[in-house]
């Protein structure tokens, strides 16, 4: 070899290892995927599908669905044809964002809604069937229905005969997920169970801000599952998710924590001032537990309780909502479980500026507190003049009753004596004829005492009823009346999930998870998520990924969006990043996960 | 809010700065480049002021020496740690890479041989530390590094002194100065509203720094040369280097920091050659090279105001370990003089990464690497020389897995520090060409 030759051989030994500039990615994708066909995926369930976040669905926040985000990875291996809704930058509007901080607490205002989004028609032949808002009892209704009910759904051209169902039918896949049901508690939670569990009556039986009835989930539930466990020839592959603890989101869970921080700031009630709120309540006709509402020490709010709703025209979609009828009042109490929603956080600064929750301080107020001051001792001295009516009343029902007693004694004695008579043992009969009569007189004794005390308590009755008549004058006049109403200022129980409707969202919420369980449990290609768990993670630990830290504090947490239900894109991430590991887990694959680092938290501005 | 926006900033770990890992730029003249990057004990010439001073005391004439080198180097990067959120391997297909600006360091040299004495002076200007990494900002770990480009200049003022037809020794003094700036993403804040994401950079002009090159050169035999040389550690500090924060508005009197300190040490290098002549054609030579990277032990930023917080005052400093170890570089290489116009050089050698395991960052992922030279060397006109050289490096591939990862103190969880150090299998190479012009009077 010359001289020349070893030049190119250098040059060519050169060349050959300049070609290898990479780092070897050395898998076979087969390898991956194990027993998962991820060539067609299709996403089936409600607004956590859909990619809603921030209040709203638009492109930026559709574009990181976690339907999406598993198809973008699921494309690395084969996946192919995952489309979505066609959704536009403004989207449907009315999407939260953080403007400003003010003092530290962010300012969320929220974009002009898109009434031109709700108009239009958009193809309907898509992977993603998420549509926001809906439950498990609304996917056999037809589209000419339905989607009237939900503009979501309305948007997609659909035949009107055409149900979610059957929309869902026509579309072939090889995988799925499936998260629904959230949407049926929702509604309720979320209006702090104000129209009860039939829901607010809009449209009669349509359980609408209620709760679905368990069976009536149970049969749609299941159809939906049916019919995606049969695609792909019964082979389809799914991963199944629960029904989340929704009331361990932030929009249940943050204001509660913002009270307890303002909890100082609130004047802590002594005897008076609490008698003196009782009574301004009072004369504002709410109804009051048993001696009074609010106490010596700091309580607040009051949460009005008992709304009803007595202008319902659906048919002209007139729906009043202003309260009607009796209305009772309880005080808000965190610790025994009640959660302040996050809409409350809106007017939570009222509380400050107008006593909202307690009592609004005004010259009205005033002239409330100069008429108490007169109609207090008034309202004791009746309180006393009461007592004592009842005190002499059961005195003499007691001696009555007593007389009464005596009496039927002496007539016993009576007719003793008169039996002995009868048999001729007189010096006996005289002897009972005389205890007769003494138990006759001591009787007539007692009879007149009673009388006396029952006119004496008539007597203090008549002067109760004229203080009483006095009082209700002095009180009770429309003015006052007025003015009560003007300062006394509850917190309306829409804005309150109370321990009791808690509870009853968490024991439907397990009924639901039994149902979808069982499915799960059935059937061996699919996979359950458990989204409490998840939830419950980011609420006690947090969790730690591509070295971004998550949890599930609102704004800071990384996860829920502005709306505190649902999820930012990171959020979304990391459902995505469960469902793949799920999947993994379930059928031997080994797919990567979404980097959750390049995908959006909150944003700050 | 206050306290959600603090605990935001914790939520993450650690607020952790870092930058270059194994820095060393050899390229400081292209004959030797081509003979395997070695030239302690080589016979002289003007490069002697850098390779060994105590060579320029065998040096018979004045001369200068003039050249630069085109880099082209790139790094890889393959997501093989990807853990999904149980934790177990997944197998992950994302790869990325930086873009490769072209690097132009230059070197020049200039030595006087006054006749009849056996002192001998010289003077050379070069950059034998420099780094320059393009992530981007799409990269999937540019919180640890988005950009770097971190640049030293020596100018050595050098004299040697030949004490027999055999024996020489030199010593030059070393002023150094050096610059820095270093950019990183982020992301826990999301994207920017008009793309792209937020981040902070620092960049900084380092102090006059010093220290000495010296050396020995020894001929054994008429055919064997032996030579040791020793360049001491310099410590480049940065003062009062600017910082900027590019952060949402919100969150601006958190990072208010504008200003930072820091150091880097150059490390020192002890180097042992031996060069064969066989013939008055053909030169060997073969050098080992233990370099002092120990030095380099944490990377340490402090900074006016605190970052992440307003008032914390622990937050104002920034310390990074590094815990480089000392390397040994291997080198061989030749030349044979074909005829009495070209030369014909090459040469190979093998450098250690200073990185421990686990501590690999993304600055310049250390690697143990092979490296390929060659070139020509031609004498166009009389007393003028031109050298041209090509480079191949070529890193091995090199994993770093999440167990491997430094762990945070018990006290603060005991987690692999995901958010210093990156996952993944690194890969780096580069080709390097090279001219270098001289002449002698």
């Amino acid at each position: 070899m010359n001289i020349k030759n070893k030049i190119y051989a250098l040059l060519a030994a050169v060349v050959f290892l300049a070609c290898d500039r990479a780092a070897d990615v050395d898998f076979a994708k087969d390898e991956a995927t194990g027993s998962l066909d991820v060539s067609n995926f299709i996403a089936v369930g409600n607004s956590l599908t859909s990619g809603f976040s921030n209040g709203g669905l638009n492109a930026y926040s559709q574009s990181a669905s976690f339907p999406k985000l598993i198809a973008d990875q699921f494309a690395q291996y084969g996946g192919t044809g995952f489309s979505q809704q066609e959704v536009s930058a403004a989207g449907s509007g009315d999407i939260m964002y953080i403007e400003e901080f003010a003092e530290g607490s962010p300012v969320i205002k929220n974009t002009a809604l898109n009434a031109s989004f709700f108009a239009e028609k958009v193809a309907s032949d898509v992977s993603n069937f998420g549509i926001p808002g809906m439950r498990s009892i609304d996917v056999t209704s037809p589209h000419s229905v339905y989607g009237k009910a939900n503009p979501y759904f309305g948007r997609l051209n659909l035949d009107a005969s055409k149900s979610y169902m059957d929309w869902v039918a026509e579309k072939e896949a090889t995988v799925f997920s499936l998260w629904l049901g959230s949407g049926d508690v929702l509604g309720f939670a979320a209006t702090g169970g104000m129209f009860g569990e039939a829901g607010n009556q809009r449209i009669p039986g349509a359980y609408e801000d209620g709760l679905s009835p368990l069976n009536a989930f149970a049969l749609s539930y299941n159809a939906v599952f049916d019919m995606l466990a049969a695609k792909n020839n019964g082979q389809a592959k799914g991963v199944v998710g629960t029904v989340p603890s929704i009331t361990s989101a932030p929009y249940f869970t943050f204001v509660n924590t913002q009270l307890a921080a303002m909890a100082g700031q609130i004047p802590a009630f002594n005897a008076q001032t609490a008698a003196f709120v009782n009574f301004v309540y009072q004369l504002a006709g709410y109804i009051l537990p048993e001696g009074g509402l609010f106490k010596e020490g700091v309580n607040f709010p009051a949460i009005v309780k008992g709304h009803e709703y007595n202008t319902i025209d659906a048919e002209n979609g007139v729906f009043d909502r202003k309260p009607a009828g009796e209305l009772s009042v309880e005080l808000f109490n965190a610790a025994e479980g009640d959660l302040a929603l996050l809409t409350f956080a809106g007017i939570q600064s009222r509380i400050l500026t107008e006593g909202l929750g307690y009592i609004k301080q005004t010259a009205e107020t005033a002239e409330l507190q100069a008429l108490a001051v007169e109609a207090l001792p008034k309202i004791a001295q009746a309180e006393a003049l009461g007592a004592q009516a009842q005190a002499l009343k059961d005195e003499a029902l007691r001696l009555g009753e007593e007389a009464a007693l005596l009496k039927a004694e002496a007539v016993e004695l009576a007719q003793q004596a008169a039996a002995l008579l009868a048999e001729g043992k007189t010096e006996e009969a005289a002897a009972k004829q005389a205890q007769a009569e003494l138990k006759g007189a001591q009787a007539l004794q007692k009879a007149t005492s009673a009388a006396e005390k029952g006119a004496q308590a008539l007597e203090k009755k008549i002067q109760l009823d004229a203080l009483v008549s006095q009082i209700a004058a002095l009180l009770y006049t429309p003015e006052n009346i007025a003015k009560a109403l003007n300062v006394a200022h509850p917190v309306s129980s829409q804005y309150v999930l109370d321990s009791e409707e808690v509870a009853l969202v968490s024991e439907r919420i397990g009924q639901m998870n039994a149902v979808i369980t069982a499915k799960v449990d059935q059937n061996p290609n699919t996979v359950l998520f458990n989204s409490s768990e998840l939830l419950s993670k980011l609420n006690t630990d947090g969790i730690q990924m591509n070295g971004i830290g998550l949890t599930g504090a609102y704004v800071s947490g990384g996860v829920f969006s502005l709306d505190g239900i649902h999820l930012t894109p990171r959020g979304y991430g990391l459902v995505a990043n469960k469902l793949i590991t799920l999947l993994n887990g379930k059928f031997n694959a080994s797919i990567a996960t979404a980097d959750l680092s390049k995908l959006d938290p909150v944003l700050f501005p | 809010m206050k306290k959600i926006i603090l605990f935001l900033l914790m939520a993450g770990g650690a607020f952790s700065h870092s930058f270059a890992s194994g820095y060393q730029v050899l390229l400081q003249s292209n004959r030797q480049l081509a003979m395997g990057n070695l030239g302690v004990a080589l016979r002289p010439s003007a490069s002697s002021v850098f390779w060994n001073p105590a060579a320029l005391g065998f040096m018979d004439r004045s001369a200068i020496e003039a050249g630069f080198n085109l880099i082209d180097a790139e790094h890889n990067y393959w997501a093989s740690d990807t853990r999904d959120v149980n934790g177990n391997p997944v197998l992950d297909p994302y790869t990325s890479k930086t873009s490769s600006p072209f690097g132009a360091p230059v070197h020049l040299y200039g030595v006087w041989a006054p006749e009849g004495s056996q002192f001998r002076f010289g003077i050379g200007f070069y950059t034998p530390f420099g780094s320059k990494v393009e992530w981007g900002d799409s990269w999937r770990h540019s919180d640890l590094l988005k950009e770097l480009t971190l640049k030293a200049y020596y100018f050595q003022p050098t004299a040697a002194y030949r004490i027999n037809d055999r024996l020489s020794v030199g010593a030059g003094l070393v002023v150094a100065f050096g610059s820095m700036n270093l950019q990183r993403t982020i992301s826990r804040f999301g994207g920017k509203p008009d793309g792209g994401y937020y981040g902070y950079e620092l960049d900084g002009k380092s102090d006059l720094a010093y220290g000495y090159n010296v050396g020995v050169f020894f001929k054994a035999t008429e055919k064997l040369d032996v030579a040791l040389n020793y360049r001491s550690k310099v410590e480049l500090d940065v003062k009062n280097g600017d910082v900027s924060f590019d952060v949402p508005a919100s969150l601006s009197s958190l990072f208010a920091a504008s200003e930072f300190d820091g150091g880097l040490p150059m490390p020192s290098s002890l180097s042992i050659g031996i060069a064969f002549h066989p013939n008055n054609r053909l030169t060997l030579s073969a050098e080992g090279v233990v370099v002092g990277w120990s030095a380099y032990e944490a990377l340490t930023l402090t900074f006016d105001k605190p970052v992440g917080s307003v008032n914390d005052e622990e937050k104002k400093i920034s310390s990074s370990p590094r815990n480089y170890e000392n390397t040994v570089v291997l080198k061989a290489g030749g030349e044979y003089v074909l005829n009495d116009w070209l030369q014909l050089r090459a040469g190979m050698y093998y450098d250690q990464t200073p990185v421990q395991d686990g501590y690999m960052t993304a600055e310049t992922p250390g690697q143990d690497r092979l490296n390929y030279t060659c070139g020509i060397g031609f004498s166009p006109f009389e007393n003028w020389q031109v050298d041209l050289s090509f480079l191949y490096v070529s890193g091995m591939e090199k994993k770093q897995s999440l167990e491997q990862l430094p762990k945070s103190p018990e006290s603060e969880g005991g987690q692999p520090l995901v958010d210093t150090y990156p996952t993944g299998t690194f890969r780096s190479t580069g080709y390097v060409g090279g001219l270098t012009v001289s002449y002698k009077f």
